[in-house]
């Protein structure tokens, strides 16, 4: 019999992980002993060489194309150790499985006299049992008599039928394998962390009592309650977990190596089941996972399960290193009747308050099971009582109470404290307070002598000037809503609205409606407006295309005022009316000012067109307060010459670099710059975020923390709060909810319910209180299973200096089963190259098919990005469209892997596809060094699993 | 089979589940887990010489089951 043979499957699989991980991990197994001080070590070293020889996988290496070979066999060290920290250090000092051997035996010698034996191995040469063996027999002299040996039991093992393989696989696929971890919140660096969880006795026994009454064991308990967890954080209706299964039988029971196997479990979450019923299938679906312990992981999955549950004996195996996975929960019984959770976790894709948060979910699971079985899964609490109130607080902006007042009320007492004040300025043409204040009641007297009623609505369509906003006030001092109808709109859209919204007056011209002038003056008293009463209907389209009317009353707009007293906002403050007031943002710039006491400029139509006009503007008016979306911001040169203070960001998502030139130009000590998120149905702004050099550097920009009187809270699809780095659905409450929408009762009730507003956006918040906005629920598009971020794209790209401005495109194909991505850029200078930095720097499935270059992006009327204009994107480049003719290079490597594989294979054929696993992957490593590729390592082949993907990455370092 | 078994495995059974482990019951009704059915398999494998697969035990759904299955499982040495 030779000294070689080769790696067992299942060794294979560990010894790949091992090698491929991007950590040293620990794949260690220890058990530390207490011996007594006067411990002879000629005896146990003696023992230890018997050990060796009797199982030669002890005193063995693995060679380069995965086999075992003879090594030194281990000794046993003696050291003087000052105190028990010693123990932690042998159990942590790496093993080369290249040189061996992979068990180690060091006899700690502590000053007062105790003794420590630590008996530590690579999990390549044992299992718990097995250290077991080990050390009962190193330590009392009990040598195990194997029926068989390891190497011979793995001689015997035979390789898995071909078709279970392929079913399960196919059973994978199915599921959700790849769970994202984006809720973790993890910090690069760091190899691991651990968190622990006591499940008291009564829960515990409780936990029993239900899994045993419904044929379950407590391991798939946990193991499903994991899922649950997982689920509602992934959105995955089908989790795949992983657990550790031993394949070692009674007959094996004293043979010492490695008979531990990891299966994939996908479980199926249905939260309308009994939480009983649902862990009864997660058991069903654990039990057959643990027959597939024959077939390596790596056989039937790209990767491995993100979360693995192992159950634990309570004997010693001392916690060390990197965790293996990111997330290991190990479960065990106490000796008291309770249980220990113990999770270990990356913490590069885990933070600490992620994993405390996750083992605190996975009690409220286990509580609620002990309970009672038959609650409805979905009733399970999604957090404990203590998660669930920070998250309440920590959506809650600071404290306001409802303001009783109306924007006429806090207009008048402005004229009242500086009527000779400038309140807007239109060109050559600028209004006092006093002329303001007097022009609209005029107006307002003659609307209230044409008809209008308190209550009612009135339309006002006129172009940009010092009478819009006479006829705005105008409007409210009748007791009237305003409807803005936009000069620019077309006729059918002036139509509807004035249809639907019922207007009978309008201040300019609209046919069907009576019209008063803005230069109108006239006599009727005028009742004032309450503070409940509605102030203005503005609509929004949305996705169904049906405008839709939201009605905001005055104290909302006094509650957004209020909230923004933190800006200090005063009569020293210059502000532009750059956006149609058929836009909310307008609501803002022109309330914003007015009830502050500053100064108005509207800004005339075609110098909000024209960036330079628009900046020299800025700068002869010595605007102090500018409101922008970043897609306007974006075509504005920041210059030095400009006066503003204040720069706030709304309507769309900031790509925080765009301000970096800004910031250049005007640093904080000169301007604040806030990105504000809002919506229409919730009055204009509901969140603020101060943006710094650090976010801009850093990625998309947080909206922030909700405003003094508003509060956002993320909810899953059932409307239940979620914990923070999960997504779900931004709610809005609070001060700035509006009435709901004009005559959409049903719209209404289903977006409104609760005095909260759902707002289909998509959001998480971070660990810290800031809010992070991700985009439309509607526009959560999944290319092969991935989610589409367009905001990482556009920050790829802006990372580009070159690029100044950046949009992305999804688009469906008519059949909507394809989805195609495409890249706008605004390039300073050409750069027909963007497309290949991306392929660098973004995993596959989020690099665009085209990147077309265009001079500037165009926007809609409301300066948000229109991406109908954008022009057709350009051709596509093929990739792998046109077989390219086989070179040198992979022609070699297509060779090697016939020869290996037995089998004919093509250039895109995937090497675990054609039957490959870990052992082949370490022997194809190691005949590609033998033909030449020296830089060849066992991950590129995980990573490029293709002959052609492979042979691209090794062409550089052919030799 | 012979009595003398069918007591050692009564027996066996009692000595993993508890001496109230009810017979008919079915092993993870008893409480029963995976360690549970390593440790019974190891034990029935000691008396018996026959090396039943534990997961077997795990989903035997009482005594009677794990009966069937020594009856269908040769011994070995």
């Amino acid at each position: 019999m030779s000294g070689h043979w080769p790696l067992a499957p299942n060794q294979a699989e560990l010894y790949v992980a091992d090698q491929t991980a991007d950590h040293v991990t620990a794949y260690h197994s220890a058990s530390v002993h207490a011996v007594p001080p006067d411990l002879d070590p000629a005896e146990p070293a003696r023992r230890l060489a018997a050990l060796a020889a009797a199982h030669p996988l002890l005193a063995a290496r693995v060679t380069a194309d995965g086999c075992w070979a003879p090594a030194r066999p281990p000794v046993l060290h003696v050291r003087d150790a000052p105190d028990r920290s010693a123990i932690r250090q042998e159990c942590a000092r790496p093993f080369a499985p290249h040189r061996g051997p992979l068990l180690r035996a060091v006899l700690l010698r502590y000053p007062d006299g105790a003794a420590d034996l630590v008996l530590v191995a690579h999990h390549l040469v044992t299992d718990e049992r097995s250290t077991e063996l080990m050390a009962r027999w190193l330590l009392a002299g009990e040598r195990p008599e194997p029926a068989e040996t390891y190497r011979r039991w793995t001689e015997r093992l035979a390789p898995p039928d071909p078709d279970r393989v392929a079913a399960v696989r196919e059973r994978l696929r199915a599921a959700d394998l790849d769970l994202p971890l984006d809720w973790g919140q993890g910090v690069p660096g760091g190899p691991g962390d651990r968190a622990d969880l006591r499940v008291p006795a009564p829960t515990w026994r409780g936990v029993r009592r239900s899994a045993a009454a419904l044929g379950v064991t407590p391991h798939s308990a946990v193991l499903g309650a994991a899922a649950l967890v997982l689920a509602r954080w992934t959105g995955a209706a089908n989790p795949v977990l992983g657990t550790n299964v031993s394949r070692r039988s009674a007959r094996h029971a004293d043979t010492i190596g490695y008979f531990g196997a990891t299966v994939a479990v996908p479980v199926a979450v249905d939260e309308d089941q009994s939480l009983g019923d649902f862990l009864r299938a997660a058991h069903d679906r654990c039990l057959a996972a643990y027959r597939t312990a024959d077939i390596p992981l790596s056989a039937v999955t790209d990767h491995a399960p993100r979360c693995v549950v192992v159950p634990r004996t309570g004997r010693t195996d001392v916690d060390l290193g990197a965790a293996q996975f990111p997330l290991t929960l190990y479960l065990g019984e106490e000796p008291d009747g309770g249980a220990h959770a113990l999770l270990r976790f990356q913490t590069s894709v885990v933070g600490r308050p992620a994993a405390e948060r996750f083992l605190r979910c996975l009690d409220v699971v286990l509580a609620a099971f002990a309970d009672d079985p038959g609650t409805p899964t979905h009733a399970v609490p999604t957090m404990a009582r203590a998660d669930m109130d920070a998250v309440l607080a920590s959506g809650r902006g600071a404290h306001r109470d409802a303001p009783d007042t109306t924007i006429t009320e806090l207009f008048a007492a402005r004229v009242a404290a500086g009527p000779d004040r400038v309140a807007v300025t239109a060109g050559d043409t600028s209004l006092t307070y006093a002329e303001l204040d007097d022009r609209s009641t005029g107006l307002a007297r003659a609307l209230v002598d044409a008809g209008v009623e308190p209550g009612t609505r009135v339309g006002v369509r006129l172009e940009r000037g010092p009478d819009l906003v006479v006829a705005l006030l105008a409007v409210l001092k009748a007791g009237a809503a305003y409807v803005p109808l936009d000069p620019d709109y077309p006729a059918e859209r002036t139509a509807f609205v004035t249809a639907d919204s019922g207007l009978r007056v309008v201040v300019g011209d609209v046919p069907d409606a009576t019209s008063v002038p803005p230069s109108a003056r006239g006599s009727a008293e005028l009742s004032r407006p309450a503070a409940g009463d509605a102030a203005y209907v503005i609509y929004t389209s949305g996705s169904t295309g049906r405008p839709k009317g939201v009605v905001v009353p005055h104290r909302n707009v006094a509650a957004l005022l209020a909230a923004a007293d933190g800006f200090g906002l005063g009569p020293d403050d210059v502000w532009t009316l750059f956006h149609s007031f058929a836009f909310d943002f307008s609501v803002w710039e022109v309330w914003g000012c007015l009830l502050t006491g500053g100064r108005l400029v509207v800004v005339p139509h075609w110098t909000a067109r024209d960036p330079d006009e628009f900046h020299a503007l800025l700068a002869r008016e010595r605007v102090t307060v500018l409101n922008q979306t970043p897609s306007a911001f974006a075509q504005l040169d920041p210059g030095d010459d400009l006066s503003v203070r204040l720069l706030v960001f709304g309507g769309e998502a900031l790509d925080a670099r765009l301000v970096l030139p800004w910031l250049d130009a005007y640093p904080r000590r000169r301007c604040r710059v806030v990105n504000m998120y809002g919506i229409t149905e919730t009055t204009v702004h509901c969140t603020w975020h101060d943006v710094t050099r650090a976010d801009a550097l850093a990625g998309p920009a947080p909206v922030g923390r909700p405003l003094p009187g508003w509060e956002l809270h993320v909810r899953d699809p059932r409307g239940r709060l979620v914990p923070p780095g999960v997504a779900g659905e931004i709610h809005v409450g609070g001060l700035g909810v509006a009435l709901g929408y004009l005559h959409r009762p049903e719209l209404t009730a289903e977006r409104f319910a609760g005095g909260r507003y759902r707002s289909g956006d998509r959001g998480r918040y971070l660990d810290d209180g800031r809010l992070l906005h991700l985009g439309r629920l509607d526009d959560q598009v999944k290319v092969r299973g991935h989610r589409i971020e367009p905001g990482e794209i556009r920050f790829a790209l802006l990372a580009d200096p070159r690029v100044t401005a950046a949009a992305v495109v999804v688009r469906r194909s008519a059949d909507s089963a394809a989805v195609r991505l495409d890249a706008y850029a605004v390039t300073s200078a050409p750069a027909p190259d963007l497309r290949a930095r991306l392929v660098e720097r973004l995993p596959a499935h989020l690099v665009p098919a085209t990147v077309t270059e265009v001079g500037a992006l165009p926007l809609t009327a409301n300066g948000k990005l229109d991406v109908a204009r954008l022009p057709a994107p350009g051709p596509v480049v093929a990739e792998t469209a046109a077989p390219v003719p086989e070179d040198g290079v992979e022609a070699r490597v297509r060779a090697i892997w016939e020869r290996l594989m037995g089998v004919p294979v093509g250039p895109d054929d995937n090497f675990f596809e054609l039957g490959g696993n870990s052992l082949l992957a370490v022997r194809l490593n190691a005949a590609l060094r033998e033909s030449g590729f020296a830089t060849v390592r066992l991950r590129d082949i995980f990573r490029h699993s293709t002959v052609r993907r492979l042979a691209r990455v090794l062409r550089g370092s052919a030799s | 089979m012979a009595l003398e078994q069918d007591d050692q495995l009564r027996a066996l059974w009692r000595e993993v589940l508890g001496p109230d482990a009810d017979p008919a019951a079915g092993f993870i009704n008893s409480g029963g887990d995976s360690f549970k059915a390593v440790l019974l398999a190891t034990r029935v494998f000691e008396t018996t010489g026959r090396d039943l697969d534990y997961l077997d035990v795990l989903e035997a759904d009482g005594l009677d089951a794990l009966r069937a299955l020594v009856a269908r499982t040769a011994p070995r040495g």
